[in-house]
């Protein structure tokens, strides 16, 4: 099974994860309707940023609050909305704990990353220059952290080599 | 369908807000600055100067902004920094410009001046003046604070002015997030004058598209240019900040090549101070810089505000300075010239410490340079000098004596003393062709080969030697020329010492891919390349990228046409505020020093002054301008359907006739002929 891995240290705020995301769900180049969303905020002159998407938690509580049951789950894990399920009452926005899921009047219904259920892999991950988005094996995820985290040490033992 | 539909327009003095349709300009102009130039052409006379009242402010868009090729917007005006208040468009990226788009707009026209200090709000469709008499006063970043924690609203994106441009200082620019600026020409000032303290745009209408597969498509081959192609090492040098680097280290190499002195500043200076990389909306380059420096502060800076850095003795001065000039909102190239030509003048005795008001400014150091800064933006005490540019200055400090000192500037920081965009040099030619009147030395340099490229940065990258890179990138320029004038051309016609006839034609094609940048809102940072490098962006993949957003063919021919329709009318446009008022005629003392960007600038090449008369007939042939004016003839403008300008500009010229009469002279730039 794969999941979406995000590397804050790769990530430079470009938003082509958001463009992309609209684009290819709703056929149009709009921020607001992307499912993933960088988070900017200026402090002091400095510059923070910070992408927000749908973990695909394992015990997810939008699935669980909603009345209408009209979150799945697919077989590539993700949390499916089904739109014609939905009544629209936005349980799921107050219960996701990262505040990915959006209830759109223009759809009647909520909206939500779906691993681009239209797609071979997520759109995002495919095109992030930076590979701060990586689609990968959940197995690998771990090692791939580790690996990461061990570069500095790395260079530690280069320098004593 | 690219474009969002709707022209706003704002007069500040009645108060009024009206909208009008895109389609009837985006047709001939395509966008951006092309559509600015006509509705500025058409509403704004040639009399009017920068800070009048009838002069317009237009944030422009293109059809590319707000997709993923392309955010940049362009900032259109008269100019105060230049002498004769000439119409500049200028670039200023980061998230507004898609923004606005977002918001429906394609341009936002700014007319008329406020009584008091207001700024526009604009949620979508809702615009709003809002008092902006508490914000009066506070520098950039506080300004943009203030004003999304009014809206309440993080997301709101704001571009303003500081101090500066309240203060009508004719280097002040207008600030977008921490570092895009629309630097060139005053705009700031502009602002100021027109007492709007910012524009804050918030929109959530998205941009349609018209055939989303065929978008996808040239995206896939956009990222794969740049992730595998040839593309590949253009990304990786210039990511995360690489256009600093590219900027700073292109001087040192330049400078260690003539001097065998080498200093590493920026590689230090990010590995101590970067604390991230910033840069426009949906692009993966964030080619500028947020820098943290303990104890001095932190901010953003572009490519142009490392241009100081290079050689510099103190990196904590050099950002603190760099920091406080933004942060007042001035446009830093200028204002560092100012400092530097101040601390010459007190060091040779020009000036006193009574002058100074008490500043010492023989060292660099924080406070006296940061204190010297607030001055100039408040306009106190020798600050009141420099409000119309440095140049004015040095000819009014020491009894002109200053004027003539400007040459140390250049010689102690190998680069120019004025602003770097009054210098027009390159293919900046608008402001250029206004003070010049016709299109001197960017055609004696069509593109500048070493001012962008570092190749130490090329060999860190591919692992080659510093004389492989060289060649490799040699290589590349010679292709381009190839490329553009055929395989029977010289290949080394990219180079600045090098004149040729045929370098015209590299210019107009030089300029027109600029401006198809300009018109379209795609980045010119690598289309401009494309002429080099072969980077991707040129004019196919421009209107490849046009057609597939907005589901009409849009064809290379009508891209070419509209970007030389459009600096043909600039060019018209300027040539008739020139002609109107003989007053605006810009004295030779207006000029750099002699010799000043040739000799020092740009490596003191000679210039060969009857080859770069012939180089510029030929260009002049190609725009169908005058060769003995530079002025667009009146069967050029009639051909290319501007009636208008055509009938305007035979009537002053036949007005002018008497004072109009052509006569060398001496003055920075090789072929002038101010008249």
């Amino acid at each position: 099974m794969k999941r979406i891995v995000f590397d804050q240290t790769k990530c430079v705020g470009c938003r082509v994860c958001e463009a992309i995301c609209s684009l290819s769900n709703e056929g149009e180049f709009n921020p607001e309707k992307a499912r993933i969303r960088v988070i900017r905020t200026f402090e002091e002159g400095i510059l923070y940023k910070t992408p927000v998407m749908c973990m695909q938690c394992e015990n997810p509580y939008c699935q669980a609050v909603c009345p209408a049951g009209a979150i799945s789950r697919d077989g590539r894990n993700a949390k499916i909305v089904d739109e014609k399920k939905c009544i629209g009452c936005k349980l799921c926005e107050v219960a996701c704990p990262v505040g990915a899921v959006t209830v759109r009047s223009d759809r009647h219904a909520a909206v939500k990353c779906s691993l681009c259920a239209d797609y071979d892999e997520p759109q995002c991950a495919k095109f992030c220059f930076g590979g701060a988005l990586q689609y990968m094996e959940e197995e690998r995820v771990g090692i791939a952290r580790a690996r990461e985290k061990s570069v500095k040490f790395l260079e530690l033992q280069r320098k004593e080599a | 369908m690219s474009n969002a539909g709707t022209i706003l327009i704002i007069d500040l003095s009645a108060r009024t807000i009206e909208r009008i349709a895109t389609s009837g300009y985006a047709k001939e102009f395509i966008g951006g600055a092309g559509v600015a130039a006509r509705l500025f052409t058409e509403c704004v006379p040639s009399d009017t100067r920068a800070f009048d009242e009838k002069n317009m402010l237009i944030f422009s868009t293109g059809p590319l902004t707000g997709s993923l090729f392309g955010n940049k917007a362009n900032v259109c005006s008269r100019a105060p920094e230049q002498p004769n208040h000439p119409y500049v468009h200028c670039g200023m990226g980061g998230q507004l410009p898609s923004e606005m788009k977002f918001a429906g707009y394609d341009h936002i026209v700014i007319k008329g001046q406020s009584e008091k200090p207001v700024y526009l709000s604009i949620y979508n469709e809702d615009v709003r003046f809002v008092d902006a008499g508490a914000l009066w006063g506070l520098d950039v970043y506080k300004t943009q604070a203030a004003i999304r924690s009014e809206c309440r609203d993080p997301d709101v994106r704001v571009a303003c002015i500081g101090p500066a441009g309240e203060n009508r200082i004719v280097n002040a620019l207008i600030l977008h997030d921490i570092e895009h600026t629309a630097a060139r020409g005053g705009m700031g000032a502009v602002m100021g004058a027109k007492k709007l303290k910012a524009l804050a745009v918030r929109g959530t209408k998205g941009l349609q598209v018209a055939d989303p597969k065929a978008v996808r498509k040239l995206w896939q081959e956009y990222f794969d240019y740049y992730t595998k192609g040839k593309g590949r090492l253009y990304y990786q040098t210039w990511q995360r900040g690489g256009l600093a680097r590219h900027v700073v280290d292109g001087y040192r190499y330049r400078r260690r090549k003539e001097s065998g002195v080498y200093t590493d500043e920026i590689k230090e200076m990010l590995s101590k101070y970067m604390v991230g990389s910033l840069g426009c909306s949906f692009c993966p380059l964030q080619c500028h810089i947020n820098y943290n420096m303990p104890g001095i502060g932190s901010g953003g800076a572009t490519c142009s505000n490392h241009g100081m850095l290079s050689g510099f003795p103190d990196q904590q001065v050099w950002w603190a300075v760099t920091n406080s000039i933004h942060k007042y909102g001035m446009e830093s190239f200028a204002v560092w010239s100012m400092l530097l030509w101040l601390q010459g003048m007190y060091q040779s005795g020009l000036i006193t410490l009574q002058d100074l008001d008490g500043i010492e400014m023989d060292k660099y150091a924080v406070e006296p340079f940061t204190a010297a800064v607030g001055k100039i933006c408040r306009r106190e005490g020798f600050g009141e000098w420099f409000a119309e540019g440095l140049g004015k200055a040095a000819q009014k400090i020491a009894g002109g004596k200053g004027f003539k000192t400007l040459d140390w500037v250049i010689q102690s920081r190998n680069r120019p003393s004025f602003s770097m965009h009054d210098l027009a040099y390159r293919g900046f030619a608008e402001t250029g062709k206004a003070i010049r009147y016709r299109a001197g030395d960017i055609i004696a340099h069509p593109y500048s080969f070493d001012n962008y490229c570092n190749i130490e940065i090329y060999a860190e990258a591919t692992g080659q030697s510093i004389e492989e890179t060289e060649r490799m990138i040699n290589d590349w320029s010679a292709d381009g020329v190839k490329k553009w004038l055929g395989d029977d051309a010289d290949g080394s016609l990219w180079r600045q010492d090098v004149y040729d006839v045929r370098q015209s034609q590299l210019t107009v094609i030089s300029e027109d891919l600029n401006m198809i940048c300009d018109l379209s809102g795609h980045c010119e940072m690598p289309s401009e390349r494309e002429i080099h490098y072969g980077c991707f962006g040129g004019f196919e993949e421009t209107a490849g990228w046009i057609s597939a957003l907005s589901g009409k063919k849009c064809t290379v021919e009508e891209l070419r046409q509209a970007a030389q329709k459009t600096r043909t009318l600039v060019d018209a446009y300027n040539s008739l505020c020139f002609l109107t008022h003989k007053e605006l005629r810009p004295e030779a003392a207006d000029m750099p020093p002699k010799d000043a960007i040739h000799d020092k600038f740009l490596k003191k090449i000679k210039v060969d002054k009857a080859k770069l008369r012939e180089i510029g007939d030929a260009y002049c042939k190609s725009r169908g301008y005058d060769p003995e004016t530079g002025i667009p003839t009146a069967e050029t403008l009639t051909k290319m359907d501007l009636d208008d300008m055509a009938v305007q500009l035979a009537q002053k010229l036949q007005e002018s006739k008497d004072w109009l009469k052509p006569e060398e002279q001496e003055t920075g730039f090789p072929d002038v002929r101010a008249k």
